[in-house]
């Protein structure tokens, strides 16, 4: 694969969901390219289809309210749109991994954080139990939790929300996936763990040549994370810049809105 | 464990009962069908403690025996049901869809009935056994666990946990048996206890009908039917059955209680995940 070449790519997807009172256009014709090792940003006010997007990558949508969905999702070749189940669980979380907002109703409450890692290296990479548990502290150990050994036997009720989300994105490289979707994943935390996750995603990131699909709404995210930025609204990307370019020239009215509504930054420029 | 004292009471008197049912043979006094015709209906006595039954036998020795029948019908309706309710519950709760509303449909149907009728019914077409009486039993038993797992499963199915598994490219059976199993047994486990207790009123009422256990057989149910017939005389055949079967009732509704008050996360002192 050439580095212009993308490893996903999401062409004229549209997605109508069954509503209350009809169907609803939610995605009306989105194309995103993904490529190897870059980060992309998709920003976008609640509601405008960012989580719809990610979630159709990997098929996750359920009917209802799920009415239709039409165009491709390419990943490597294959349209992850038309792809049987099975298919498409040997992508999810082996070739492509998720990370949620919300840690702590992400991670099962009856079982260790350490089984919950060791059961998915088990699933996807046949290892035993013990050399799966191993992982899972080394595993810890690159995400930077203390004493990984003993977070192991934890539940995820005994530790804090940055620390779950630790354990999230352990989980979601345990298989070292290609891609990795982080839908909002610092948005539940506060400000300084926020940044601690932010870095930890970045580090990561550039240490696997993993690609990033960030998900967010807050644009200060990622001016520290991302390469290049999709702006959704109402279920289209309305534009898609590099970061330099999109903060210091936006072309499109809505980006401009969203750039004026960073506290701090008024109608002015900020260096991203 | 437990924040009061009743479920530590309840769980004694279920051990008790339950070892008195398991050494049933070594326990008693005497043969629960010996019969002294020329001692019956006798009162309390130290030979007999609990006094003598319409055919003189040993009542505390056909109490003892008649533990193993209540105990093993209901811990064996509620293993049954509570495995087959689970099961359907789950897919049910899980799928959703037709598969859902067809086992919703039937759980509604087979509650309109009135349980001891149609147990009543089922015993008189399939004849008086005690195997028949747990068939009777079981074919309405498991539409209460079915209702109550499926209801926790739709709420459990819509955490992110679950989607997390899916994401992770789980197939539905293990996401089904490995991560929404475990979290919603604990009311599965409550609804067992208050089960069996409600299964040991049903079998004592079947047997108390003559649809349980064949004549003579020391059944609680049946030992009490007896004595109703020379309740004025000699009422202690009646009481001691009778005190029998609210203890142990009592008891596991104790038990009952204080796991639910355990395992429900709202109560507090339960572990929260």
């Amino acid at each position: 694969m050439t580095a212009s070449e993308p490893l996903l790519e999401i062409r004229d997807l549209k997605i109508r969901f069954q509503g209350e009172a009809g169907p609803l256009n939610i995605l009306q014709g989105v194309d995103l390219k993904l490529l190897a090792g870059e980060t992309v940003g998709l920003v976008g006010a609640s509601g405008s289809g960012k989580s719809v997007t990610a979630q159709a990558i990997l098929g996750l949508l359920k009917r209802p309210p799920l009415l239709e969905i039409s165009g491709q999702i390419l990943y490597e070749g294959s349209d992850l749109v038309t792809m049987s189940a099975g298919q498409l669980r040997q992508v999810r979380g082996r070739r492509i991994a998720y990370i949620f907002q919300e840690p702590m109703s992400a991670l099962n409450p009856v079982f260790t954080v350490g089984e919950q890692i060791a059961e998915m290296v088990v699933l996807h990479e046949g290892l035993g139990r013990r050399s799966a548990l191993n992982r899972a502290a080394d595993l810890f150990a690159e995400v930077g939790l203390p004493d990984p050994r003993r977070r192991l036997n934890n539940y995820p009720h005994e530790l804090s929300g940055g620390q779950r989300q630790r354990v999230m994105i352990a989980m979601a490289l345990s298989c070292s996936p290609q891609i990795l979707i982080a839908d909002e994943p610092t948005t539940a935390l506060d400000v300084t763990i926020q940044a601690q996750i932010l870095r930890l995603l970045k580090r990561l990131q550039v240490e696997r040549r993993m690609a990033l699909l960030f998900i967010t709404h807050d644009l200060r995210v990622m001016a520290e994370i991302a390469d290049r930025l999709a702006v959704m609204q109402a279920g289209r990307i309305v534009e898609e810049a590099g970061i330099e370019a999109l903060f210091h020239a936006p072309q499109h009215a809505y980006t401009r809105q969203l750039l004026t509504l960073i506290p701090g930054r008024g109608g002015g420029r900020v260096v991203p | 464990m437990f924040r009061s004292i009743w479920p530590y009471i309840g769980a004694g008197i279920i051990l008790l009962f339950a070892i008195g049912a398991i050494l049933a043979p070594w326990l008693s006094p005497y043969d629960p069908y010996e019969i002294h015709l020329s001692e019956q209906l006798a009162g309390p006595s130290r030979a007999h403690p609990l006094g003598q039954d319409a055919n003189g036998s040993d009542i505390l020795s056909r109490l003892l025996y008649g533990a193993r029948i209540s105990l093993a019908v209901g811990l064996s309706v509620v293993a049954l049901t509570a495995v087959v309710g689970v099961l359907l519950g789950l897919v049910s709760g899980y799928y959703g869809g037709w598969i859902d509303t067809l086992l919703m449909r039937l759980v509604d149907i087979l509650l309109a009935f009135p349980g001891l009728l149609l147990a009543i019914a089922l015993v008189a077409v399939l004849g008086p056994s005690m195997r028949n009486v747990v068939i009777a039993l079981a074919v309405l038993g498991w539409v209460s666990f079915a209702r109550l797992v499926r209801g926790q499963v739709l709420s459990v199915r819509e955490r992110e946990f679950v989607l997390a598994a899916r994401t992770s490219g789980q197939s539905d059976l293990r996401i089904m048996v490995v991560h929404i199993l475990p979290n919603v047994l604990s009311p599965v486990i409550v609804q067992a206890t208050f089960g069996i207790a409600g299964v040991i009123i049903s079998e004592s009422s079947l047997s108390f009908l003559g649809l349980g256990a064949p004549p003579g057989t020391p059944s609680w149910g049946a030992m009490l039917s007896q004595g109703k017939q020379v309740l004025l005389d000699a009422p202690h055949v009646s009481i001691f059955p009778g005190l029998a079967i609210m203890l142990v009732v009592l008891a596991f509704n104790f038990v009952g209680d204080g796991l639910r008050d355990r395992l429900d996360p709202r109560g507090g002192s339960g572990r929260r995940g």
